[in-house]
């Protein structure tokens, strides 16, 4: 009888720990709910346990406190991560979309293109991908100025408001959300290029070197419909 | 029970800031030659105070959250409970103790407390730049008063609208408000903004009538000019939907029940509310969409810098608006009778 305890009791701690597959942390702002995407692609992947954040703050705090197997985000947001806490953070998977790894910048305003040789005195409306500080240091670095004016926001809708009040002069946005804030707005939204100003797109960030974990992470990534990569906005994931 | 989020040493600093006044250029200097003196490897400049004064309810916290996080290098945050229960002696000595660079003032209770300290220290003190917010009806509550600016709390219609005309398929060109001849500057310009997207808002005033025009009718011809206004818009106007404001007089409990309720329950199209309260009586809101608190945060966080770099300079009496929402749908509701792409749904915060 004991012994039939001790099996079963062994059985369901295996069994447990099989269940539970890598713990990912998630942050890609979208339109789509944090919770919704965190459906979506638990349904998609079972054998990965994901978890998506909303707010870049929300998600440096939950990394501090209890260390996932990788995260998933934008490579600026990874890189600022490693550098703030010292630990580097190696790419397992990287988003390429249309056979590029990155997409161009653009700023979007009313009726008009943004003088690029006025930068510093305009407004910028931006998601905050990252704090304030390390988004408006990478912008006056980008835009090569000392300073630059930003508004931040948490989530992508939020910066069609700054623009219906004019509390900014204009927003910026990868190239593919043009199409998304011209399907929600009738302002006549005018779009100014930048020259080499890009996002380089989501990377899978490992923070585990147990291999089996990393083999789970792969297949679970790779594995992922069209259709659920284009919502993490990449349509296929390549080794570094 | 106050919180203070970080704390310094009140008595000195405000002892030196007194003496220095608010120019940031005297501070800077100062800091700079006792960073000298004191050998300070970092020359940074100090941080400015923020006082907050307001309730430290639930959505209240998530306002601080969202301000502390977006200010932390720019500001040190003070919190002090002010609500109704606090005496206003209370309040004024926080103000005074404190002396901050910057004031934020949440509820309307604050508000009239700042007024009556305004009247009181008029020409004895220098007051902060001060934004207000989580109060209903800012434009009105801070008009007459001193460097004093506001942030809404009602979720502007433009956004209303636009979210909800990026949910649905169906026509979201023209919308019934019935409103208070007392907000009809701020009706026609959320109307103006409106027009900007393409949608009209078609208004239906109560109170224009009145004897001083200020939208002051009796209890009963209240309850009558809502249906009025409903009916107007409903049957005549044929609007798309309907919005409702959040103004209480408008809304009253019987009202709810003997006239909005029969009058929406027929209406079949979206009904957008502001409050959290009205998307819970069945047959009443169908989409809310309701502030987003931490939003609001970074909104207040976003004012508070425009004016620290704008050397504590401001344009007093300026309203602004809010950015950030939560949407709600009824999901019975949408499912029966709206027009929803399946994909959309993802983009809803909370689906009933």
């Amino acid at each position: 009888m004991r012994l039939f305890f001790f099996c079963l009791l062994h059985l369901v701690a295996t069994g447990a720990s099989y269940a539970q597959g890598p713990k990912v942390y998630a942050f890609l702002p979208s339109n789509i709910r944090p919770h919704a995407m965190q459906g979506l692609i638990s349904r998609e992947a079972p054998g990965i346990d994901i978890t998506f954040f909303g707010r870049y703050r929300e998600f440096e705090v939950q990394l501090k406190q209890s260390r996932p197997d990788a995260i998933v985000t934008f490579r600026m947001v990874g890189e600022n991560l490693a550098k703030e806490s010292k630990n580097p953070l190696a790419p397992l998977l990287i988003g390429k979309r249309e056979g590029e790894t990155s997409e161009k910048f653009i700023l979007l305003a009313v009726g008009k293109k943004i003088d690029l040789g006025q930068i510093e005195n305009i407004g910028i409306g931006v998601v905050s991908l990252m704090g304030r500080r390390q988004m408006a240091h990478f912008l006056a670095t980008e835009f090569k100025v000392g300073k630059i004016r930003i508004k931040t926001v948490t989530k992508l809708e939020d910066l069609l408001s700054l623009l219906q009040f004019q509390d900014v002069d204009a927003i910026l946005v990868p190239e593919s959300q043009l199409s998304y804030y011209n399907e929600r707005s009738k302002l006549n939204l005018v779009a100014t290029e930048l020259d080499g100003i890009t996002l380089a797109l989501p990377v899978v960030f490992k923070i585990t070197e147990d291999p089996n974990k990393i083999q789970q992470l792969e297949k679970a990534f790779q594995g992922l419909e069209p259709k659920i990569k284009g919502l993490l906005g990449v349509d296929q994931w390549i080794q570094p | 029970m106050d919180s203070t989020m970080t704390p310094a040493p009140r008595s000195v600093r405000a002892s030196v800031f007194r003496l220095l006044g608010r120019n940031p250029l005297r501070r800077a200097a100062l800091f700079l030659i006792l960073g000298v003196v004191a050998g300070l490897p970092s020359m940074a400049l100090p941080k400015s105070t923020l006082l907050v004064l307001g309730p430290d309810a639930k959505g209240y916290k998530q306002v601080m959250q969202g301000m502390s996080e977006e200010l932390e290098d720019e500001f040190d945050l003070i919190h002090r409970k002010v609500d109704r229960d606090t005496p206003y002696k209370n309040f004024e000595a926080h103000l005074l103790e404190v002396q901050p660079d910057l004031l934020v003032l949440m509820d309307n209770v604050t508000i009239s407390y700042y007024r009556f300290f305004q009247e009181r220290y008029r020409g004895r003190i220098d007051f902060p730049p001060t934004i207000v917010t989580m109060a209903l009806f800012v434009d009105q509550s801070i008009k007459g008063m001193e460097k004093v600016i506001g942030l809404r709390y009602e979720v502007p219609p433009v956004i209303s609208l636009t979210h909800l005309r990026s949910i649905i398929a169906d026509p979201v060109n023209r919308v019934g408000v019935v409103y208070r001849a007392e907000h009809r500057n701020y009706f026609e310009g959320q109307k103006a903004y409106c027009d900007q997207e393409k949608i009209t808002l078609v208004g239906y005033e109560i109170g224009s009538d009145g004897a001083d025009g200020t939208g002051t009718v009796d209890e009963k011809n209240l309850s009558k000019e809502i249906r009025n206004g409903l009916k107007y818009l409903i049957t005549n106007e044929n609007v798309d939907v309907l919005l409702v404001l959040n103004d209480n007089k408008l809304l009253r409990e019987k009202d709810v029940r003997t006239v909005w309720l029969p009058k929406l329950r027929r209406f079949r199209k979206p009904v957008v509310v502001g409050v959290e309260s009205l998307m819970s009586i069945a047959g009443f809101g169908n989409f809310g969409v309701l502030p987003d608190h931490y939003g609001l945060g970074i909104s207040v966080a976003n004012l508070a810098i425009d004016i620290k770099e704008s050397q504590w300079e401001m344009e007093s009496g300026h309203v602004y608006n809010p950015n950030s929402v939560k949407k709600h749908l009824e999901k019975k509701f949408a499912r029966k009778y709206l027009t929803v792409p399946p994909d959309k749904y993802n983009e809803i915060d909370i689906l009933k």
